[in-house]
């Protein structure tokens, strides 16, 4: 029986060895992380007026 | 016992805790104007590479055996040797790609579980296969019906187009370098 490969774009040779790779972290860009929202600005405030005595 | 399974239990097996790095090419589909970028195999163009999600393999056999399967093709394709994918039909993207998972190490390459992409270049197709990488820089992207896009140098444009390769458009070749890097968040390849 012939196998229909999904892909095959070159001849790799033959099978020499299996490797099982568990790598610790996924070798995956890190998730892109949106932008923080700016601070909503705070109005300024006038210097309290000093008690009166 | 099956032929598959009788050189399975033959090999070697081995464990590893890192990725393993290799050399592939994909082709590429995109919009015209250059939006929508994905890799995909350059056979089998079914199924893309999706940005920022780890590539599995898949197999037309996958009633019968998971990918890769020891006495099958199936699995992520990846070489030890830029220069042997020179006989790729059509590269567009040439790359260094990360494999995972159940790997199954060939004479001259690997048929991968798991796969992403960790360096890109876009390449002349006609330059790569006459030159190699070195000398396969594209200038423009051409975009043809069912969204291909096919990276050319100036001259080999001016092949294709005499030979009725014409593109329905053509898009700067840096931009869509940048725009591929940025889409799947990976570095340029170093030459």
């Amino acid at each position: 029986m012939t196998r229909a490969p999904v892909e095959e774009p070159v001849n790799i040779g033959r099978p020499k060895r299996i490797i099982e790779v568990e790598p610790a972290s996924l070798p995956l860009p890190e998730p892109l992380m949106p932008m923080p929202e700016p601070a909503p600005s705070i109005p300024e405030t006038a210097p309290a007026e000093p008690a009166a005595p | 016992m099956s032929s598959g399974a009788a050189v399975a239990n033959a090999l070697e097996t081995e464990v590893a805790s890192e990725p393993i790095l290799a050399w592939r090419a994909w082709a590429l589909t995109g919009h015209k104007d250059g939006s929508e970028l994905l890799l995909r195999p350059v056979a089998g163009r079914s199924r893309p590479w999706k940005p920022l999600e780890p590539a599995e393999a898949g197999c037309k056999h996958t009633r019968l055996h998971g990918a890769p399967h020891i006495g099958c093709s199936c699995g992520l394709h990846g070489t030890h040797e830029v220069e042997i994918l020179r006989r790729t039909r059509t590269p567009a993207v040439l790359g260094r790609v990360a494999l995972w998972g159940r790997v199954i190490e060939h004479d001259f390459g690997y048929r991968a579980q798991f796969g992403y992409p960790q360096r890109l270049a876009l390449v002349c197709q006609f330059c790569f296969w006459i030159w190699g990488p070195l000398g396969s820089r594209p200038s423009i992207v051409g975009w043809f019906p069912r969204d291909e896009l096919v990276p050319l140098c100036w001259g080999h444009l001016e092949v294709a187009q005499r030979y009725g390769m014409e593109p329905h458009r053509l898009l700067p070749a840096a931009d869509l370098d940048l725009t591929l890097r940025e889409t799947y968040a990976v570095d340029a390849l170093a030459w």
